[in-house]
């Protein structure tokens, strides 16, 4: 069969160099189709619910693919007028681009304030200050606002920042590469400093720093190959042949590559060093014995030889070829696309490589003149003398060396448990690269900007009871000193609320929320918290951090936090007519979520220790016991000025003289004494004092429901002006002074008198709530991300090394037909691999995505050097040679295969050390060292193991 | 003699040089005494319905009076009253100039001004800005060129004056010649792009031609609104009474 094989060959040479110059040609034009694809995102299962989430949201809230662009002047103030003119120009030209969702600067972000008798919602910087006081003030007022503070404007003012979202959908790196940078460029570059931040943007320079490395990488590998093959073989034939395999095979896998449409990425500056390293090995042994066939004395012809040397390397080439394949193979079992598709290819390249060692360099070795060769190589010469003394000291001492071999192992092993994981994409880059400076800037002076989002799902976000379940988590991720600037559409509605009305709360009716929802319908920025039907919302913040430990504390911390706040399910009760009792052991119940959130304001604005709860506990329960009345003289007082406020205005709905208007407020004062200030009340007033021509029952219906409201209005300020005197000794003295606190604080308390409460029981004091319509509430954005890659690294590594081995040990004992001498084959890569791992742990090298393929790849090759040795020893002890004897020829003879082939790996490797990116680097120096131990425990264990063991070794196969 | 040759001149003179053609300044004008002037309704009352569509094809409608009372030469008032949905019923708007308009938030029983800046805000989250729910005319803020015509309409072309507050640069106008009014707008914004796309289709209603149907596309966004107006009643001697702060509160029936 063997020989068949190679008769064909050697036969069909020409058709073999043929289809193999065709296939070139094919694949060298696909490799046009070749791209680059460094996003994270892109990495991982799209099916795994995570990370359908995670992209669902970016496609509907364009959250996703988030560009963070820092501006900081060379020269002067970044808050001049000029720079504010170009990036307003800025602004509207990349909104203009199509690949674009929206863009958020300083010029746009909304103002929501109020101006004499009303409010205004606008674009903070709609008109660009001329002259710079103005421009000092208009600063100024922007540094008050805590919504734009490290976020688009840095704490100090020197930096000014641009969110720019790019649409789902779009290719991002590319939007980025080709729109976003250029245009901001054109209008920065001269005059600021530019700080890029964002996966989009770090993708893009990774892609830069990749395309250099494979420019770099290759060219010096090749050049190692050619060296090493040029110190073993000493001849053209031997340099020229092994590196055309390995330099088709590359050109093939690209090929397809491209054919495929699989992308490159950081991994890929990996794959023709490891082709051309690893495949150089079938190119070397096929060399070997055919020179070694060549140099043999015998009467064969040259072509005989030839043919002989191809039936007898056949099987262990494939069979390294196979075992190395599995080793890739083992791969695909990786959750993450890069790995994954980093093993097929780089299993199919090694598939190439065997074949065309096979069958391409026997073909032109024919079709060149055939002669012997007899050079001597003094290399060559110099490994047998070393490979002596090895053969020596493991023949004469194989239970010392398993015992020293043995301690050693156990040593490193100790340190396993000490590995570390890292996903930190953006250390992976040099550290004074522009990505890597940027990072830094963005997170100290703008928050970050890797998204986090609390994804909600509901029948309809704009209930009031669902925003203030939504208000309530956003104030406990604004505690989180993860999480930066959280927001939401319930940021919005308040702050319009407070504007308007002077509370900063959400109101209590679904009107309300609607009323107030008119300021803001069609503004952009309401796209990115919440869907156009108002069943799906979120609140958006980011975290500065892209580190996996980050990540997953802030995830976790979520996760518990909402795990605890979701147990059950929420219902709303409204207190409007019910008894007094319920109502008032109601507000207490709510008030102790109200005091959470009270708490975690504090904290945030005031530090811990800032808010004493009990202390506000027993006064507010005291309070709500107590709730004002009417008659009350501060509530009078209230009443008294809003009345007047209403009645003699132009608007009063009653035109009416104002000798009547002065007797309708007279009378009515004394209603509300009387404690009768009920609507039939008002109406007979009314009715009494409205001249008949004028009088309307409609309208008296309004007039009574405004004064009614006016009366609530005014119980209600009470209460909080009364809680708020009650309550200074339960907060620290700076937190009162804290604008941002005070406002949110006193929102909080009117939601206590409000008629409005949310809780988690169904049923209370006999009272039956409704259920709130929540379907779901979930944790999105990096964090989440971050955990889920964090956990396919660490399940993907332990099932590509069980796999890998559990393969190659079945491989080796079909191939072997015996459980022994399979079990034998794996002991140099166990022991490699305990080794390596052990070393991981010693030196802090992390488990990342790139370093996840050392045991693949080590198994893979390392079992080449055991199966070639293992096969050598077989046919010396065919051939009669008692088991020392042919373990001794096996050396001389293999052996120096085995060094110069490991060699070459480790040179191969070793030009990874060249690269810019430090994941590939790690890769390289621990291929090193793998690659030097497999190839020593294969001539130092293996025999060492063999010689005690002694199974039944040869025989034919 | 030389009376033949100044004759002949004379004829020259007006066939060639078209002394007595239309300007687009003077259609223009023509355009505001339609819709602002003294031959547009004193005073009309209706039902207006807004469609907005948005560019993922989701459908919002808004439905709301309108009354309105032509002031010639001066600021037209109006006031507009939600009917629907339910949660902004009775939420009414009143515009008495450029400066002056006023909001009524029924849930809160308050009145607002609304700032002069919003007029450039989404009306309602629709494609029409407050801006253009106003009616403060061309001639004042926009210079006329007559670029084509045929028998059936004027093409203008509007550029806005220097130091005009105005959020179109420029607009291209389509002018029914029948009914001198217009069909077509083409609204561009201060770059020369192409922002807006109004289309409007007008009815008679006694002596009057009102536009019953525009459509507002936002060519930048891929959005469109609708607005169409029902039970139109003209001329009714609306009161002053009615665009107050007063009438704003009162509920819409």
């Amino acid at each position: 069969m063997l020989g068949k094989i190679a008769e064909f060959i050697i036969k069909k040479r020409w058709l073999v160099i043929t289809v193999t110059g065709i296939l070139t040609i094919f694949f060298i034009y696909q490799m046009k189709n070749l791209y680059f694809e460094n996003r994270i995102t892109e990495w991982l299962d799209k099916k795994d619910p995570i990370i359908k989430l995670f992209i669902d949201i970016g496609d509907k809230f364009g959250t996703n693919e988030l560009v963070m662009i820092a501006l900081k002047s060379r020269n002067g103030e970044i808050f001049s007028k000029e720079n504010l003119i170009k990036l307003r120009n800025l602004t509207e030209k990349l909104k203009q681009f199509k690949e674009i969702s929206h863009v958020k600067s300083i010029i746009n972000m909304p103002d929501i304030k109020r101006i004499e008798d009303g409010i205004e919602v606008r674009d903070f910087l709609e008109d660009i200050p001329e002259n710079s006081d103005e421009l000092k003030k208009i600063k100024e007022y922007a540094l008050s606002k805590e919504s734009y503070v490290n976020n688009i404007i840095s704490e100090n003012g020197n930096l000014l920042a641009l969110a720019i979202y790019i649409k789902s959908g779009e290719d991002p790196v590319k939007t980025f590469g080709e729109i976003i940078k250029p245009e901001v460029e054109k209008y920065f570059l001269k005059v600021a400093e530019i700080y890029y931040g964002g996966d989009p943007s770090t993708a893009y320079f990774a892609d830069d720093f990749l395309k250099k490395d494979l420019k770099k990488l290759v060219p010096i590998i090749i050049l190692a190959i050619v060296i090493i093959l040029l110190m073993s073989f000493g001849n053209a034939r031997g340099v020229i042949l092994p590196s055309l395999v390995v330099f088709i095979a590359t050109l093939w896998v690209f090929g397809l590559m491209g054919f495929m449409k699989s992308p490159m990425n950081l991994i890929t500056p990996a794959l023709p060093v490891l082709l051309i390293a690893l495949g150089s090995a079938y190119g070397i042994h096929v060399m070997s014995k055919i020179f070694s066939a060549n140099n043999s004395v015998s009467n064969l012809s040259p072509e005989t030889k030839l043919k002989k040397a191809i039936s007898e390397v056949f099987v262990p080439v494939i069979m390294a070829g196979l075992t190395t394949i599995i080793g890739f193979c083992s791969f695909l079992t990786a959750k993450f696309s890069i790995v994954s598709e980093f093993g097929i290819f780089s299993a199919i390249g090694i598939l190439f490589s065997t074949l065309i060692a096979i069958f391409f360099i026997p073909a032109m070795y024919r079709i060149l003149p055939l002669k012997n060769i007899n050079k001597k190589n003094k290399n060559r010469e110099k490994l047998s003398y070393f490979l002596k003394k090895i053969s020596n000291l493991v023949i004469n001492y194989p239970k010392g060396v398993i015992i020293i071999s043995l301690t050693i192992f156990i040593i490193f092993i100790l340190w396993i448990p000490k590995i570390e994981k890292k996903v930190n994409y953006i250390e992976y880059l040099p550290k004074n690269s522009i990505p890597r400076v940027s990072f830094n800037v963005i997170k100290r002076s703008l928050g970050g900007a890797y998204p986090l989002t609390i994804y909600f799902k509901g029948n309809n976000l704009k209930s009031p009871s669902i925003l203030k379940i939504m208000r309530r988590i956003e104030n406990y991720i604004l505690n989180l000193p993860e999480a930066k600037n959280p927001f939401s559409i319930t940021d919005f509605i308040q702050e319009i609320n407070y504007q308007l009305n002077d509370w900063y709360h959400i109101p209590d009716t679904y009107r309300g929320v609607g009323n107030l929802w008119f300021f803001m319908e069609g503004r952009e920025e309401l796209k990115q918290v919440i869907t156009e039907d108002f069943q799906e919302g979120l609140i958006f913040s980011k975290i500065p951090e892209s580190d996996f430990k980050f990540a997953k504390n802030v995830r976790d911390k979520i996760k518990n936090f909402l795990e605890k706040e979701f147990s059950g399910k929420f219902y709303e009760y409204r207190l409007e007519n019910l008894d007094k009792e319920t109502e008032i052991k109601l507000r207490i119940r709510e008030m102790e979520n109200i005091l959470d959130e009270i708490k975690w304001l504090s904290e945030y604005y005031g530090g811990k220790n800032s808010f004493k709860r009990e202390i506000a506990r027993k006064k507010l329960t005291d309070l709500i016991q107590n709730m004002p009345e009417p008659i009350d003289e501060d509530v009078l007082k209230i009443i008294d000025e809003k009345f007047k406020e209403y009645i003699f205005s132009d608007y009063f709905d009653f035109w009416i003289s104002q000798r009547i208007k002065n007797e309708l407020y007279e009378t009515l004062k004394k209603e509300i004494l009387r404690k009768e200030f009920k609507t039939q009340n008002i109406l007979k007033i009314l009715k009494k004092l409205i001249p008949d021509s004028e009088y309307d029952d409609e309208i008296a219906n309004d007039v009574a429901d405004t004064l009614i409201f006016t009366i609530n209005e005014a119980k209600r300020i009470a209460f909080i002006e009364r809680a708020i005197e009650s309550l200074g000794n339960a907060f620290s003295e700076n937190l009162l002074k804290n604008e941002n606190f005070y406002k949110k604080m006193k929102g909080l308390l009117y939601e206590i008198t409000d008629n409005l409460v949310i809780l988690k029981e169904e049923e209370f004091n006999g009272i039956i709530g409704k259920q709130i319509k929540l379907e779901k509430v979930e944790q999105s954005g990096f964090p989440s991300f971050m955990t889920r890659l964090d956990k396919f690294l660490f399940t993907s590594q332990i099932q590509s090394l069980l796999l890998a081995f559990i393969v190659t040990f079945i491989v080796m004992v079909t191939m072997r037909k015996s459980f022994i001498l399979g079990a034998i084959s794996i002991i140099p890569i166990t022991f490699t691999l305990g080794i390596i791992y052990g070393f991981l742990g010693l030196s802090n090298i992390p488990l990342d995505y790139v370093t996840m393929t050392i045991a693949g790849i080590s198994i893979g090759v390392g079992i080449d050097y055991a199966i070639h040795l293992i096969y050598e020893i077989g046919i010396n002890v065919d051939r009669g040679h008692p088991l020392i004897e042919a373990i001794r020829l096996s050396y001389f003879e293999k052996g120096k295969a085995i060094i110069v082939n490991s060699l070459a790996v480790m040179t191969g490797f070793a030009v990874l050390l060249l690269s810019s990116m430090s994941p590939l680097r790690h890769l390289g120096e621990v291929m090193i060292g793998s690659m030097f131990l497999s190839a020593f425990s294969a001539l130092t264990i293996l025999p060492a193991v063999i010689l005690l063991v002694k199974p039944k070794i040869g025989g034919k196969k | 003699m030389k009376k033949l040759i100044f004759i002949f001149f004379s004829l020259f003179l007006i066939l060639n040089f078209n002394l007595w053609a239309i300007t687009g300044k003077e259609i223009l004008k023509k355009v505001e005494e339609r819709t602002i002037g003294e031959r547009a309704p004193k005073d009309v009352e209706a039902i207006m319905s807004m469609t907005i569509v948005s560019s993922k094809g989701k459908k919002k409608i808004r439905e709301l009076k309108v009354w309105s009372k032509n002031n010639i030469d001066k600021d037209d008032w109006r006031v507009m009253k939600f009917l629907s949905p339910p949660d902004v019923r009775n939420v009414g708007f009143l515009v008495l100039s450029d400066d002056r308009m006023y909001l009524y938030l029924p849930e809160f029983h308050r009145i607002r001004r609304i700032a002069s800046h919003n007029k450039k805000e989404s009306f309602m989250g629709s494609d029409f800005s407050y801006e253009d729910m106003g009616t403060s005319g061309f001639t004042r803020f926009y210079d006329a060129k007559l670029l084509s015509e045929n028998e059936n309409e004027w093409v203008l072309e509007l550029t806005r004056k220097s130091g005009v507050s105005k959020p179109y640069s420029k607009i291209k106008m389509w002018v029914s010649k029948e009914i001198e009014i217009p069909f077509k707008m083409e609204l561009y914004d201060d770059s020369g792009k192409l922002w807006k796309l109004a289309e409007q289709e007008a009815k008679k209603i006694e002596n009057y031609w009102i536009p019953v149907k525009i459509k507002m596309t936002n060519v930048k966004k891929n959005s469109y609104t609708v607005l169409e107006m029902k039970d139109i009643k003209v001329d009714q001697g609306l009161g002053n009474q009615i665009f107050t702060q007063r009438f704003l509160r009162r509920r819409v029936k």
